[in-house]
């Protein structure tokens, strides 16, 4: 594959478009087994390995790890020679959603919970083309409402409703 | 008996009771939502079950279940969108039925059908108990780990999907559960620096991201309005006689096949469902009908499928080895609580045990007289565009992430795995194996270690044993069988090319 066909073979990849060329989705789930397994493997030798009778704790995740890499190998391999289909990623969505739960779990140390659910939920809706200022608002509205009575009063959470930031 | 002097006190206390009725209530109410099933369900309710002492939070999380698949069932029927594979086979003949204008007694059927499977199941369930336990004392580590080991070789094989990927999951979720302080050791494995990686990586938060946050980017676009849903007035609900009278056999044989499929570790209840369809296929009166809209494609898989889920407690609760992902992840629940499944189990906490399972039948009492009349607000919730629900879903998460431990760290966990799930189902990687590895990881590795270390270092010694070896042969069978198919395919084609 030279440069050229990976780099348009990507960028179809990102526009969404369905190419079936070499199933790139499992040369994908292949690669990062392949990764996640050796950089585990890797690491379990620093926890000792010992024997099968006395096994320290670098030994079972030494052979899962192991294990992960080969199935990483065999489905790689796999993917060179059959062909299959790419989903188009919903960045929109992808990225309002990443972004609320990064507001939240900032908001609620600064800021305290009301703040923080109002944001998130203010963040969240702007991952769907569809939605209005005015329901938002409401939902915000309705959904600190149910947070507070759920849990700062039914399970009496200790959370910090409303901090000030002084 | 013990579920008599002891079950039904205590699950009738009013706390309990309230907590039952909770869950199914939630349980109906969240699962009625497109694209939430059980499991997904189950993962949003636990951090609020962790404040409830532990028969509560098991009372409350079992009616969870339940409901959530009788609320997916609502879905499966009224939109044909099923919350869960499980809910997948009500919605070939329970939509046709909805088209047919019975929607309402599609529904009513299903809460009929599960009642009296649930009511099967549970009954197998208290009848097998005690032999079950008896048949413990002859589990050894090495036969727990041949169990446990059978559980994760059979769930990817039933995943629709390739089994291959199947495996891939069910290792990295092995790999997952080895975050956290060695028990054996003391030392902190893979937590790369983080203290709060100490205890390992908490289930909820892992079933949350998995499931929850990547069902939620996954569904944005494509929840357009959900279509127009008629009204479902309550006389609207009874069936015919004749349905009646179509419906005995297969909510008999579904029970039957969900009692059997259940009580298996690692299949979970969507391996009921088909099998209880591909039965009614064969069996049924009206099979030349079936996919068209007809009673017994509705009864069989729903009795199965609520069978299934009672049944699942069997091997979950008494032996440790968890019956289907989301049993997995009641299992994690258990453990979070300090209760150890196994066979002392009954012995030892026996109100935990028999008012568990006396919550079975009050549930699925309640899930029937609740939520025959209450169809319309189920409804009525499907109405609500999803612009406006995802918010609240996302809230809920967040908020239950940071309850655990009041740490922000927690809820930037969920983020991560919330974007590893999201690239999980765009590689068709299914998240439900690795929950299962999940769970089972730290059990399998201790159980591994007692048994290498009682056989001497020697692994034929370990196969050789009696149950080991049988429990092994099956896993093998049964791998053989899925794989024949392709198998036979290649051969052919080898030979004709």
């Amino acid at each position: 594959m030279s440069v050229f066909d990976a780099g348009t073979t990507f960028l179809a990849w990102v526009a969404g478009h369905q190419m079936v060329s070499r199933n790139l989705q499992d040369i994908v789930v292949g690669g990062l087994a392949i990764l996640l397994g050796s950089v585990f493997f890797i690491q379990s030798f620093s926890y000792g390995i010992g024997t099968s009778t006395a096994m320290q704790a670098g030994y079972f995740p030494m052979l899962i790890s192991g294990l992960v890499t080969a199935l990483g190998v065999i489905i790689a391999v796999k993917g060179f020679y059959g062909s299959g289909v790419i989903h188009p990623i919903s960045w929109r969505p992808l990225a309002a959603v990443m972004f609320s739960i990064v507001i939240f779990a900032v908001a609620i140390k600064l800021f305290g919970l009301l703040p923080a659910v109002i944001l998130c939920v203010g963040a969240a809706a702007l991952g769907d083309t569809s939605s209005r200022p005015v329901p938002t608002v409401l939902v915000a509205a309705t959904v600190s409402l149910g947070v507070w009575l759920i849990f700062s009063i039914g399970l009496a959470l200790p959370i910090p409703l409303i901090k000030g930031v002084f | 008996m013990d579920l008599f002097t002891i079950g039904l006190p205590t699950a009738l206390s009013f706390d309990n009771l309230l907590y039952c009725f909770l869950g199914v209530f939630l349980g109906t109410l969240i699962g009625v939502l497109p694209g939430v099933g059980p499991l997904a369900t189950i993962s949003l309710l636990m951090p609020i079950s962790m404040y409830l002492e532990p028969t509560g939070a098991l009372v409350m999380l079992a009616g969870v279940y339940y409901g959530a698949q009788y609320g997916g069932s609502i879905t499966a029927v009224l939109l044909n969108l099923p919350g869960e594979s499980s809910s997948a086979i009500t919605a070939l003949d329970g939509y046709q039925m909805r088209l047919q204008g019975r929607a309402g007694v599609a529904i009513f059927i299903t809460a009929v059908a599960s009642f009296i499977g649930g009511g099967i199941g549970i009954t197998i369930l208290i009848s097998c108990a005690p032999y079950i336990v008896q048949m413990s004392r002859m589990f050894g580590a090495a036969e727990y780990f041949a169990a446990m080991l059978f559980a994760l070789i059979m769930a990817p094989s039933i995943t629709q999907g390739s089994m291959l990927k199947g495996y891939l999951m069910v290792a990295v979720g092995l790999l997952l559960g080895c975050v956290g302080l060695d028990v054996n050791s003391g030392i902190p494995r893979y937590s790369f620096g983080a203290y709060q990686l100490y205890e390992g990586i908490s289930i909820a938060i892992l079933a949350m991201g998995l499931f929850g946050i990547a069902e939620i980017v996954d569904s944005i676009r494509s929840q357009k309005a959900s279509g127009p849903t008629a009204r479902i007035s309550l006389r609207a609900m009874i069936p015919t006689r004749q349905d009646w009278k179509d419906m005995v056999p297969p909510t008999f044989r579904g029970s039957a096949v969900g009692c059997f499929f259940g009580a298996l570790p690692g299949v979970g209840s969507s391996a009921a469902t088909y099998c209880a369809y591909a039965l009614e296929r064969r069996t049924s009166k009206n099979r030349l009908q079936l996919g068209k809209g007809v009673v017994d494609g509705v009864a069989a898989p729903e009795a199965a499928n609520n069978a299934a889920v009672q049944t699942a407690f069997v091997p979950t609760l008494l032996l440790g080895i968890p019956g289907s992902a989301t049993m997995a992840v009641m299992l994690g629940a258990l453990m979070i609580h300090g209760i150890a499944p196994g066979p002392a189990l009954m012995s030892q906490q026996p109100q935990l045990f028999w008012g568990l399972i006396a919550s079975f039948w009050i549930g699925n009492i309640i899930l029937v007289l609740l939520n025959i009349p209450l169809v319309g607000i189920w409804v009525s919730i499907l109405r609500i565009p999803y612009t406006l629900l995802y918010p609240a879903i996302i809230v809920l998460v967040c908020v239950g992430a940071y309850s655990l431990r009041f740490n922000a760290f927690d809820v930037w966990m969920v983020l991560l795995f919330g974007f590893v799930g999201y690239g999980m189902r765009l590689l068709d990687l299914e998240p439900a194996p690795l929950l299962m590895g999940f769970v089972l990881g730290p059990m399998i590795e201790e159980n591994f270690r007692r048994a290498m270390l009682l056989a001497y270092g020697d692994v034929t010694t370990l196969l050789s044993k009696p149950i080991v070896a049988t429990i092994l042969t099956c896993a093998a069978l049964i791998i053989l069988l899925n794989a024949m198919p392709q198998i036979t395919r290649r051969l052919n084609g080898g030979r004709s090319s």
